[in-house]
């Protein structure tokens, strides 16, 4: 085949190109330490690169978070405790009174010890951390406990009476006043017609089931039903108001009712929604307590009870000097540590499952990172290696193009 | 006998030495072109003198000078060299592409979108945190930022590949202006029975250059004249007139965009042009054609369904959600309706419920309103009526549509408006409480005003209860929900789709490059083979023709002296 000098050429700087290039990619290698410095430089590796970037961020993200969360577990499970604690001095103070030593004074002192512990019972199920209150379900922004005011008004109800009675008269003038705190949905009803003192009424004390005897109607009334339940020996009083607008003695119809809303010591502002924290791309778990679970009875736990209720009724029982009511209590005492331990454990398992979690998301990482390490750095043996043997290559193909290009004819013709 | 006078042995033993001349002419202009890659040596074709009517032979006679050249070859080099050029233009118009989506030092796409992600995990983490929000509406700023300077960037791209047309399309004028020049020479050459051996190295050497450019169909008529068309047939040099091919700017074009973008027309000398624009099928003008109209507006594309589809789901989310304190007394809808869509259908909504309710002090919940909406059949003066008719009391909440299609929901008295759950989607549509907005794609991606002028805007849990964090969990969860291509895939997996769609191309773009230039280098070495001169092969021959010169000058002396023995007898 005939070969011309431009063909020699050609080749020289074609070839030539070919090995600088390639000296030219592994020097960009080195210098980034990385294998894939764009995406052409292995399109699928490229991707994967991202891909495991991205895990890589994830969890970080969720590491931290379950950290600044263990934070709020801690302090969940400090308050509770030290609610215990507060509870077992108030059962040490029970004791004390429930014995023959006691005497009306000593209940009287009592009494307000009871008060002041239930004060800090509130305020520790109001603790918060920052602005966010831990206790208060997702209304997080406001205190989830406050104390209950005793008097409410009373709910007038007049559908017992007939319609002409329904239309002529205005139940605002029957406007009466419950005082004091009870759960139960007491109900009294008018049963014969008159004006204070000659009306008679009734009253329930579950809701309109079970009656008690007549009994005439008062100014101020104390509601028992003595047959009814006998849990609440209660301090209930009823106000209804003696004259009407126009001053004259108010007339009761009979079968007007009123009723009775759930007047709790101590209301709960806040729900019972879960604040749940992410522990894996698919999973999250409730860190939080509601004041509800601490203090409040819950339907689906039998043995729950409402603390707060129980120390009412103990600091009543103290005021009323009543020994049997403190007995009665005071094994509702043991219960509501019980309570606050249960949670206190609840909350101690699911902060144990999150360190689990946190161990597996720091394994999960350093797996990660090792893939990412091996997809994109480069292997640097392996590119020392490359390196020198394309200068060797490089440089033979300098050699042999020098004595390729080099003589011709007219060297040796004279 | 006859035999050949004296005169006639001096007239042959110079046309001997011009003989000799014309070799060494010859290889001389092959050896002064030796580095030309153009050029095609020449040989002298010496043929013996026709005999007079005797018996001796009559010397040697020029018959002409040739120029070596394989035509077959020349014809699969001008073509190699469109694909050619093509494929180094593919490879460029990649290359730039791929630094737009780059993220290998992570400050792409992708990256940004991964702290959006976070941030919305740190916000679900504490909802009742305003830092975490500040760090989310930045985050989310970023997303925006790096969608939109894409979406520049690639228009910007398409303006360069617009360019380099015109630069090429001028290029392509000139030579063709040329090459109709050389034809016309050539003609005169060689009617005249002469031999136009470097015009016709020219004229190779124009049809090379104009093939990278644009594929051409070339053939050489009897008349010696190169003809060349290009596109379906149009003429681009006839003979001796050259047309022109034009880039101007497409009236008709449907976008905005298009409309920026040169097409390119053949105008023939009476002025009647047509467009060339689809027929060019390769060389440098078509790939950019072909990377600007489908190569870029593809990727751009794809990155507008990203950006429409991320905006959509999140929004979805973030309707019904409530923010820290996020109630409206007045809530306008982003978007407005064009007054003739106000009396059709209103698009993109679905058969369900749409709920708001009125809230009071202390976030207390008074009322809950529900809409119930049709798709397909509603449009919006039918729902704003529905929404009074549902309300009924324009002191309590009022639903109103202003003159320019949008629409206001306003709150009476000391009562604010939250928006709650929404089968319909229509608190999406209009725009009425999203974190993202745009209309184009990914070109007006921003954030709601509304969130940046109060990030307690943003929603993190429902109904005003500032430590739920449904909403922003399901948001950073979405990252993992296969929400694209009909549910099927994730928005990570249609990115790494569209940057593995990219490095492929890439990649091969490449590889069929390196392939085409061993095949062009093949064909230009067997061209050289047969054409391109050997220094030592021309050295040989001087040597020859100058030993050839001085035999005959050598012949010539001894027929004079002859001569002069015959004049002095």
């Amino acid at each position: 085949m005939r070969v011309t000098d431009l063909t020699k050429q050609n080749a020289i700087i074609r070839n030539l190109g070919k090995s600088q290039e390639q000296l030219q990619n592994l020097q960009e290698g080195m210098s980034t330490g990385r294998r894939i410095n764009k995406l052409s430089d292995d399109p699928i590796g490229a991707t994967k690169v991202q891909d495991t970037r991205t895990k890589l961020s994830f969890m970080t993200t969720l590491q931290r978070n379950i950290e600044q969360n263990f934070l709020w577990m801690d302090r969940t499970e400090a308050e509770l405790l030290h609610m215990n604690d507060q509870l077992q001095q108030a059962k040490t103070l029970i004791l004390a009174q429930s014995n023959a030593s006691a005497d009306r004074n000593t209940r009287l002192v009592t009494a307000e010890e009871l008060r002041a512990i239930t004060d800090g019972l509130i305020q520790s199920g109001n603790a918060r951390i920052g602005k966010v209150y831990i206790f208060g379900g997702s209304k997080t922004l406001t205190p989830p406990l406050e104390r209950g005011q005793r008097i409410q008004p009373a709910i007038v109800d007049m559908d017992n009476l007939g319609a002409d009675a329904q239309f002529l008269l205005d139940a605002e003038q029957f406007a009466a006043e419950f005082d004091g705190f009870s759960l139960n949905p007491y109900v009294v009803r008018i049963t014969r017609e008159g004006p204070m003192g000659f009306a008679r009424y009734q009253v329930s004390d579950d809701g309109g089931e079970n009656w008690s005897a007549e009994k005439t109607l008062l100014p101020n009334i104390e509601l028992v039903n003595e047959d009814g339940k006998s849990s609440d020996k209660v301090e209930m009083r009823f106000t209804a108001p003696e004259q009407d607008n126009l001053g004259e003695p108010m007339i009761f119809p009979e079968g007007l009712v009123y009723r009775f809303d759930a007047n709790p010591s101590v209301i709960y502002h806040g729900n019972t929604d879960q604040r749940l924290v992410e522990t894996s791309e698919s999973k999250v778990l409730p860190i939080n307590v509601t004041g509800k679970q601490i203090f409040y009875k819950t339907e689906a736990i039998p043995d729950s009870i409402n603390i707060f209720e129980t120390m009412r009724s103990l600091e009543e029982a103290l005021v009323r000097d009543d020994p049997v009511v403190l007995e009665q209590r005071l094994g509702e005492l043991d219960q509501a540590a019980n309570q606050l331990l249960t949670n206190a454990a609840n909350v101690g398992s699911v902060r144990r499952e999150m360190e689990q979690q946190l161990d597996r998301l720091g394994n999960r990482e350093l797996s990660n990172t090792r893939q990412l390490s091996d997809l994109e750095d480069l292997d640097y043996q392996q590119a020392v290696v490359d390196l020198n043997l394309a200068d060797v290559r490089h440089k033979s193909a300098l050699d042999t193009s020098g004595r390729l290009i080099q003589p011709s004819l007219l060297n040796f013709l004279k | 006998m006859t035999t050949s006078s004296l005169f006639s042995q001096l007239d042959m033993g110079k046309r001997s030495m011009m003989a000799q001349q014309a070799g060494m002419n010859v290889a001389g202009h092959n050896i002064a072109n030796i580095n030309n890659e153009d050029f095609s040596r020449q040989r002298v074709e010496l043929t013996t003198e026709h005999p007079l009517k005797s018996r001796f032979g009559n010397g040697v006679s020029l018959d002409r000078v040739k120029r070596v050249t394989d035509n077959f070859l020349t014809e699969r080099l001008v073509k190699e060299q469109t694909r050619d050029g093509e494929l180094d233009i593919r490879e460029q118009g990649l290359r730039r592409l791929e630094q737009l989506f780059n993220d290998m030092e992570g400050e792409g796409l992708r990256s940004v979108l991964n702290e959006y992600w976070d941030a919305w995990g740190n916000l679900a983490s504490s909802p009742e945190a305003e830092i975490a929000r500040t760090d989310l509406l930045n985050a989310g700023k970023a997303v925006a930022e790096r969608f939109s300077g894409l979406s520049r960037d690639l228009f910007s791209l398409r303006q360069e590949f617009n360019g380099r047309l015109s630069e090429r399309v001028e290029k392509v004028n000139q030579l063709a202006a040329r090459l109709a020049d050389l034809n016309a020479r050539v003609q005169q050459v060689e009617r005249g029975e002469g031999q136009a051996n470097d015009l016709r190295d020219e004229r190779e050497m124009i049809l090379k250059e104009m093939s990278t450019l644009v594929d051409i169909h070339y053939l050489e008529d009897k008349d010696y004249q190169i003809n060349v068309s290009v596109g379906s047939g149009w003429p681009l040099v006839h003979g001796r007139t050259a047309n022109r091919i034009e880039a101007s700017f497409n009236n008709q074009a449907d976008s905005d965009d298009d409309m920026a973008m040169f097409s390119i027309r053949g105008v023939d000398p009476k002025g009647i042009s047509r467009d060339l624009t689809q027929e060019l099928k390769g060389g440098e003008l078509a790939e950019l054609i072909s990377l600007r109209d489908e190569v870029a507006v593809g990727f751009q594309q794809k990155v507008d369904q990203l950006a429409n589809e991320l905006a959509f789901e999140v929004n979805k989310l973030h309707v019904s959600g409530t923010g820290l304190n996020a109630h409206y007394e007045v809530l306008d809808s982003s978007f407005a309706l064009k007054p003739d869509a106000l009396n059709k259908p209103l698009p993109f909504i679905k058969d369900g419920t749409f709920t708001f309710s009125l809230v009071g002090d202390n976030n207390d919940y008074l009322e809950t309103y529900e809409v119930e909406l049709v798709a397909g059949q509603d449009t919006l003066p039918q729902i704003v009526d529905r929404i009074n008719q549902t309300v009924g009391d324009s002191g309590l909440a009022q639903a109103v549509l202003n003159p320019d299609g949008s629409m206001t929901l306003r709150a009476g008295g000391p009562y604010d408006i939250v928006l709650g759950e929404d089968a319909t989607d229509f608190g999406v549509v209009m725009g009425f409480n999203n974190f993202f907005e745009n209309l184009n794609g990914a070109r007006d991606f921003r954030i709601s005003e509304r969130l940046v002028q109060n990030p307690n805007r943003i929603s993190t849990g429902r109904a005003l209860l500032p430590g739920d964090n449904s909403v922003a969990l399901a948001i950073h969860q979405l990252q993992f929900e296969p929400t694209m291509n009909g549910d099927s895939i994730t928005f990570d997996e249609f990115y790494n789709g569209i940057s593995a769609e990219l490095g492929l191309r890439m990649d091969r773009a490449a590889g069929e490059r390196r392939n085409q230039q061993l095949i062009v280098d093949q064909f230009q070495k067997l061209r050289n083979e047969v054409s391109s001169v050997n220094m030592d092969e021309e050295v040989a021959d001087m040597v020859q023709y100058q030993r050839g010169f001085e035999a005959a000058a050598r012949f010539i002396g001894t027929v004079d002296e002859m001569t002069k023995t015959v004049i002095n007898l």
